[in-house]
């Protein structure tokens, strides 16, 4: 009895934090949960519900192109094309960013030159430029490129937009870096670029780690500068692919989706992204040690 | 194996001057500390010579070589930084071997130089840890292995020693003096600490505010100073140097509370000067319960036994004087003593220029 009283009297702190933590994932997890129960659904509709049966024929049918049957639904589908592409997409924006936020990172942060900070304050306004007001002149700018149905003009378009930030993330990377570090490199016979990527570059591991998996997911989740830049279908990332089935279908939208293998599809879209955070967790976790470690 | 020369050496950081005109020659073979204050210049010198920084104006010679525009990596010389910069993601091996590996030393050989430099250097167990996995001192000894394992001509420490507990720091230094003689580097050692510097140099140049005071060996810096800085610097504990007025009429020093007669062989090269400054150290002066020839009554203010010795702080109005007695000498903090100046060893310096006259 008292320690009733004592628990209404003091109340627990730890009871607070689940309350708190249980309502957050409800709210981040719902609509994956929905999609995960429709993708798995034997008869999968647009509303959440207790599946009758589960199965995983509708990742059978992304995977194998079998096309979606949905009412009178006849347009064509290339899902794992659209796999491919968005892989193609975000693995070229991978490489790029990574390339070119190393070394302008590197320059920002070691080297003395005019007009270093203009440009650094250039770099930051430009990465907070949102992209749709700048959407006209890259369009003309893109068509005369041919980046046009282009998966790697793609790539490089949305590498653009990502690179600003994550020069300024790798600029504060090397800026934690010892200068010594580099100097003993140097005094050992290095030059400056072996001295890089001889002993700079394995010391920024956790930052390149950060910069490979955002520029990842920015590349993995590009829609807009798709849906202007892509014409043909068969080049669409999953993104456009996704969209397109809601769209292209005649009549009431949505109405005659076929949600299992949607869903599905959907669900496969997701997986890159957790999967790569698993694998670089450790790395990402590295970095507040990085921060502490000094020698 | 090369004697360095620095040339009027100046060097500016913006606006700030960081050295003034610096020449100094550093012999071949010869372990030459930098030695000064925090903000001195030491560092920058070191620097320089090094090509990590570039000298405002002035030159450094290797032999007849000039150096300044010759890029670090070809200058042949090793440094051993404060911090070690230990290369984080390699193992101790790989640091060690780093300098062979990247003038593309064959495998074998660069097998067999590390693992000789790693039993000099009494870490050859260690070979397969990472820095982090180490303590400070066997970090200092990986940054030395990496320092002398090419041989280099020219040998810069930049306060090697500064991060170690004050035993490991005695022990390092006598070992950094045999692996320079057996090396046969010409070496550069920087530092704050003047003991370690006596303890170690062939050689001390002394700096102050990016200005050379005094070049010469530990024991000349301690009983030749050229000025009041030098005097002041080197010693522990630290040089009495005492404010006076010499009256040439009754040939006495006027220190105030007290003065002291100036010996005849003195009195021709205290002429002229009026104003001067009289330093002598702790262990010259001689303190007693009784009066002496030539002595001085003063209070005692503090006593610090050492063990050894004892350090009594003596005072008489504004005049503050040091002294060093046997610990046989028992006395209380207020008590009345009298200490006896031994003439033959006191230093004289002019107050306006601070350099010595005596």
């Amino acid at each position: 009895m008292s320690s009733v009283l004592k628990k209404i009297g003091e109340p627990s702190y730890t009871l607070l934090e689940y309350v708190v933590l249980i309502t957050l994932m409800i709210y981040v997890l719902t609509p994956l949960l929905w999609l995960l129960e429709t993708s798995v659904n034997t008869d999968p509709t647009p509303y959440l519900s207790i599946p009758k049966g589960i199965t995983i024929d509708h990742f059978i049918a992304v995977l194998t192109n079998r096309p979606i049957t949905g009412g009178y639904a006849a347009h064509p589908v290339y899902m794992t094309r659209w796999i491919m592409n968005s892989l193609i997409i975000s693995g070229t924006t991978v490489i790029i960013v990574v390339m070119l936020a190393a070394l302008s990172g590197y320059s920002l942060s070691r080297l003395r030159f005019k007009g270093k900070n203009l440009l650094m304050t250039l770099i930051l306004l430009s990465g907070f430029m949102p992209r749709m007001a700048m959407i006209l002149p890259l369009f003309k700018l893109c068509r005369t490129l041919g980046f046009v149905d282009n998966l790697i003009g793609i790539a490089i378009v949305v590498s653009s937009g990502t690179l600003p930030t994550q020069i300024w993330i790798l600029k504060g990377f090397f800026d934690q870096l010892p200068r010594d570090l580099e100097e003993q490199a140097w005094i050992c016979g290095c030059d400056r670029i072996s001295a890089v990527f001889r002993v700079i570059l394995p010391n920024v591991g956790p930052g390149l780690a950060v910069v490979a998996f955002m520029s990842f997911l920015s590349g993995w989740g590009a829609f807009t500068v798709p849906l202007i830049l892509i014409r043909r279908e068969y080049l669409f990332p999953i993104s456009l692919g996704i969209a397109s089935v809601f769209i292209h279908n005649p009549g009431e939208i949505g109405l005659v989706v076929d949600y299992g293998p949607t869903c599905a599809l959907a669900v496969l879209y997701a997986v890159p992204s957790i999967a790569l955070y698993i694998l670089l967790r450790e790395r990402l976790m590295e970095i507040r040690l990085a921060r502490l470690e000094v020698r | 194996m090369v004697e360095i020369t620095l040339e009027n050496l100046t060097k500016y950081f913006d606006s700030v001057k960081a050295l003034d005109n610096l020449n100094l020659k550093i012999r071949d073979k010869e372990l030459m500390v930098l030695l000064g204050p925090s903000g001195c210049g030491k560092t920058t010198t070191l620097r320089i010579i090094a090509g990590l920084e570039k000298a405002t104006s002035g030159h450094v010679y290797f032999g007849n070589k000039l150096m300044d525009r010759v890029p670090v990596r070809e200058r042949n010389v090793s440094m051993v930084f404060q911090s070690y910069a230990l290369f984080p993601h390699m193992k101790v091996f790989d640091n060690i071997a780093f300098p062979l590996i990247i003038a593309k030393y064959p495998k074998d050989e660069v097998k067999k130089r590390v693992k000789e430099i790693a039993e000099l250097l009494r870490i050859d167990n260690l070979l397969d840890r990472k820095p982090h996995q180490l303590s400070g001192g066997q970090q200092q000894r990986v940054a030395l292995g990496r320092a002398l394992i090419r041989k280099p001509t020219v040998l810069l420490l930049d306060e090697p020693l500064a991060n170690l507990d004050a035993k490991l720091r005695v022990e390092m230094r006598s070992e950094i003096k045999r692996l320079q003689r057996s090396f046969e580097s010409t070496a550069i050692y920087v530092t704050h600490d003047q003991v370690e510097a006596m303890s170690i140099a062939d050689r001390i140049a002394v700096l102050n505010n990016g200005q050379l005071q005094q070049v010469g060996t530990p024991d000349e810096l301690y009983h030749h100073p050229d000025n009041i800085f030098v005097a002041g610097f080197i010693g522990t504990p630290s040089m009495n140097l005492l404010d006076c007025s010499f009256d040439e009429e009754k040939s006495i020093l006027d220190f105030g509370p007290f003065t002291l007669d100036v010996p005849e062989n003195i009195k021709p090269l205290l002429k002229g000067s009026s104003e001067v400054i009289v330093g002598i150290r702790a262990r010259d002066l001689q303190v007693s319960k009784e009066k002496m020839q030539n002595s001085i009554p003063l209070e005692i203010y503090t006593v610090e036994p050492l063990g050894e010795e004892t350090i009594i702080i003596l005072i008489s109005e504004n005049v503050r004087i040091r002294v060093v007695t046997r610990l046989e000498f028992k006395a209380d903090i207020g008590e009345n003593v009298w200490v006896s100046f031994d003439l033959n060893r006191i230093h004289i310096f002019d107050k306006k220029t601070g350099r010595a006259i005596l």
